[in-house]
């Protein structure tokens, strides 16, 4: 038995990891600049993957066209991050304005997720459509263009979805660095009361960083709905696992290792996962005699077990190592050799 | 035995076990300040334990008392195999394929029909109920004495998401993973044992929550609660204190899983997920008012006659806004239960019944006994001197 997984779950796993790590990039966004966690983030993707599902529906049916990639991210993510902003304004923001604890916010988010699941889920059942109810637990995959990596047909998304993470990612950077909005953002980010003395709408910041982070949440999931089987809206809850671990392995300080620590736990929950399960069956099985189940159901144990080790020996996160002092332990055990 | 209008012994069975649940929710997020979002965890063990662990402590016991009578009950699923040692029985009762016919045919039968087994293998349960509630309350504890609040928080709901959708959903072996297993029960009538057992055990709790909040203890957690710092620089040991109002919680939550398994008389990992029994608790003590035994129950009762008269009524209300029975069963309490929540956010933050200060000695009685202390010492050393 082959221990490394064959190219195209290896795409797969790459696609998944990107995806979380868009969804721990946005987490780990709002909560830098509003301090709350959000427990709806996954269900706020989740809006993108319905979105999809409807322009399949409606526009795309039955055509394999390379523009949905375009469209489908885009107008996810949109409707993502409109709810994202409203979800703040009308709902966080004025509980946090009459002095609700943060575990009062958490139970408010929470409240929000189950509205925004129970209303998806009602969504899929009632709007009436030709072929909703042949897409509804039926396998989308089928609607995308396929190509070929290496002589082997794959589906098209694993490849768009790690390129589009890329691609936010470095989008948000550039905005972040290069416009006065961004530096204002960052500003805000370091010290808010600082940033308003100085005149920046604070508010205005925490706005768009909602609106990003829906925005990202949005086109994720819009592209992540070829991987589920039939979108259930059901699938956040357990999704919502990983986010949370992957912006806690990252750190919860800094976006861009938001976005790493998604990527890793992301990684280590599929190839991990499956590359253990591979060792374990080729090798433990049959020399200890351990019973013969597969692994490939626990891959949540990897992403909270990333989680522990990160707590107890980075209690800051990947952010928090320091990487410089790291880096010239290793030179200087490398010149000394 | 009740069958009047909306209530029915299940529901209320199922009433009784969330006021217990509310109680410890409220016992450790209202006064000690521990956000545990991982309460579903807590509640299902109670099950794995009638479910998982009662089922083949059972066989065993029925292997050793009656062994002719177990090798024929594997015979009847086909496992009797030759050289079949005990653990087969033990095995096949925890097997989702045999776990039917020899809980319902054999196991409960013979519980019911011996006194003795029946009262030991109940203690047992409850003891193992009690034990696992113990060791993951020490694992929840050990984070909760080194994590800040919203780490905490997201580290329980993560960590008891993982165990009951991952490891006890997934794992066959453990408790029937998705399939589920029938749990032992206990009595001739075990639904009239689950309502006694819950009544019991909800009064308990709450005469127990109750006291324990009006005592110097309650105080002391309410000041963990507020301020760490200031607890601890008058001498509170934060850490004991967490830990103690943590397991506290956890064997009450557990105890409430053991006697609402009892009513079902099977149990699967899936229903206890957290909409069911995490969140649930934390709105029912959001709406009766935080840090308040009064409240928690209130709310609850409030808050699951609501729901329940609207699924009682889900087939006319359907049929006003025009979409299946169903859906307005199982979707639309769901969305009003969210919305009522931030609304009980909003506009009152306190819940029904606010906080009120904890019960301590009237301050005469107080000056009394400080006074009358007072004079006896003096009177001591007044002694003392005159020696």
């Amino acid at each position: 038995m082959a221990i490394l997984p064959g190219i195209t779950y290896t795409l797969s796993s790459l696609a998944y990891a990107a995806a979380i790590g868009l969804l721990s990039m946005g987490l780990t966004l709002t909560y830098l600049t509003t301090r709350i966690p959000n427990f709806a983030h996954a269900t706020i993707g989740m809006i993108g993957s319905i979105v999809m599902l409807l322009l399949i529906d409606r526009v795309f049916y039955g055509s394999q066209s390379w523009l949905i990639y375009l469209l489908g991210p885009l107008a996810g993510g949109v409707a993502a991050a409109a709810f994202s902003v409203l979800m703040y304004r009308a709902i966080l923001k004025p509980l946090a304005d009459r002095g609700n604890s943060i575990i009062g916010l958490m139970i408010a988010t929470l409240a929000v997720d189950i509205i925004l699941l129970n209303i998806l889920t009602l969504i899929l059942n009632v709007v009436p459509g030709e072929n909703i109810p042949k897409l509804i637990g039926a396998n989308i995959i089928g609607f995308q263009p396929k190509i070929r990596v290496a002589g082997v047909v794959v589906d098209s998304y694993t490849i768009i979805l790690p390129v589009a993470a890329l691609v936010l990612a470095t989008v948000f950077h550039l905005f972040l660095t290069r416009t006065s909005f961004g530096v204002a953002m960052r500003a805000t980010i370091e010290n808010p009361d600082l940033a308003s003395a100085m005149g920046v709408n604070v508010n205005l910041v925490y706005m768009v960083s909602w609106a990003f982070s829906g925005f990202l949440a949005g086109a994720a999931g819009a592209l992540m709905a070829f991987a589920f089987k039939g979108v259930d809206p059901a699938v956040s809850a357990l999704v919502i696992v990983t986010v949370f671990a992957g912006s806690i392995v990252g750190g919860l300080t800094s976006i861009y290792w938001g976005l790493i620590g998604g990527v890793l736990v992301g990684l280590a929950e599929k190839l991990g996962t499956t590359i253990i399960n591979n060792m374990y069956r080729a090798f433990l099985v049959p020399s200890l005699g351990l019973p013969n189940i597969s692994l490939v159901n626990y891959e949540k144990v990897m992403s909270l077990g990333l989680v522990i080790i990160v707590l107890l020996y980075a209690p800051q996160g990947l952010a928090g190592v320091d990487w410089e002092s790291i880096l010239r332990r290793i030179k200087r055990a490398r010149g000394g050799e | 035995m009740v069958n009047w209008w909306i209530f029915s012994d299940s529901f209320l069975i199922t009433i009784l076990a969330y006021i217990v649940v509310s109680i410890s929710l409220n016992l450790e997020a209202g006064f000690t300040g521990v956000p545990n979002f991982g309460k579903h965890l807590f509640v299902f063990l109670g099950a794995f334990a009638a479910q998982g662990i009662g089922v083949r402590i059972a066989a065993w016991l029925y292997q050793v008392v009656n062994p002719e009578a177990a090798s024929q009950a594997l015979k009847e699923v086909g496992r009797l195999v030759p050289g079949a040692h005990w653990s087969s029985i033990v095995e096949a009762a925890a097997d989702t394929g045999a776990n039917r016919i020899i809980v319902n045919s054999y196991l409960k039968p013979f519980v019911v029909e011996n006194l003795a087994v029946e009262i030991a293998l109940l203690f047992i349960v409850l003891g193992v109920t009690i034990l696992l509630a113990m060791i993951f309350g020490l694992l929840a504890s050990y984070a909760a004495l080194r994590l800040r609040e919203e780490y905490l928080a997201i580290l329980l709901l993560s960590f008891s998401e993982l165990m009951v959708m991952v490891v006890f959903y997934q794992t066959e072996s453990l408790n029937g993973g998705n399939k589920g297993l029938w749990a032992i029960t206990f009595t001739h009538n075990p639904i009239r044992f689950a309502l006694i057992g819950s009544a019991v055990l909800a009064v308990l709790a709450f005469i127990y929550a109750e006291r324990l909040a009006n005592s110097p203890m309650g105080r002391a957690m309410r000041a963990v609660r507020d301020d760490e710092i200031a607890a601890s620089v008058f001498g509170r040991d934060i850490a004991s204190i967490r830990l103690k109002a943590i397991i506290a919680a956890s064997v009450l939550a557990a105890l409430a899983g053991f006697f609402y398994t009892q009513n079902n008389a099977s149990a699967t990992a899936i229903t206890f997920n957290r909409v069911i029994w995490t969140f649930l608790p934390w709105a029912m003590i959001i709406l009766g008012g935080m840090a308040n035994n009064k409240g928690a129950v209130i709310g609850t009762i409030v808050f699951l006659i609501g729901k329940r008269i609207f699924e009682y009524y889900q087939e006319p209300i359907g049929k006003l806004l025009h979409i299946q029975a169903e859906l307005v069963g199982s979707m639309l309490p769901n969305i009003l239960i969210g919305i009522l929540i931030l609304l009980v956010l909003y506009l009152r933050p306190q819940g029904i019944i606010p906080e009120h200060m904890s019960k301590t000695i009237e301050f005469s009685k107080l000056a009394e006994e400080v006074v009358g202390k007072e004079n006896a010492r003096e009177g001591s050393s007044a002694q003392r001197e005159e020696d």
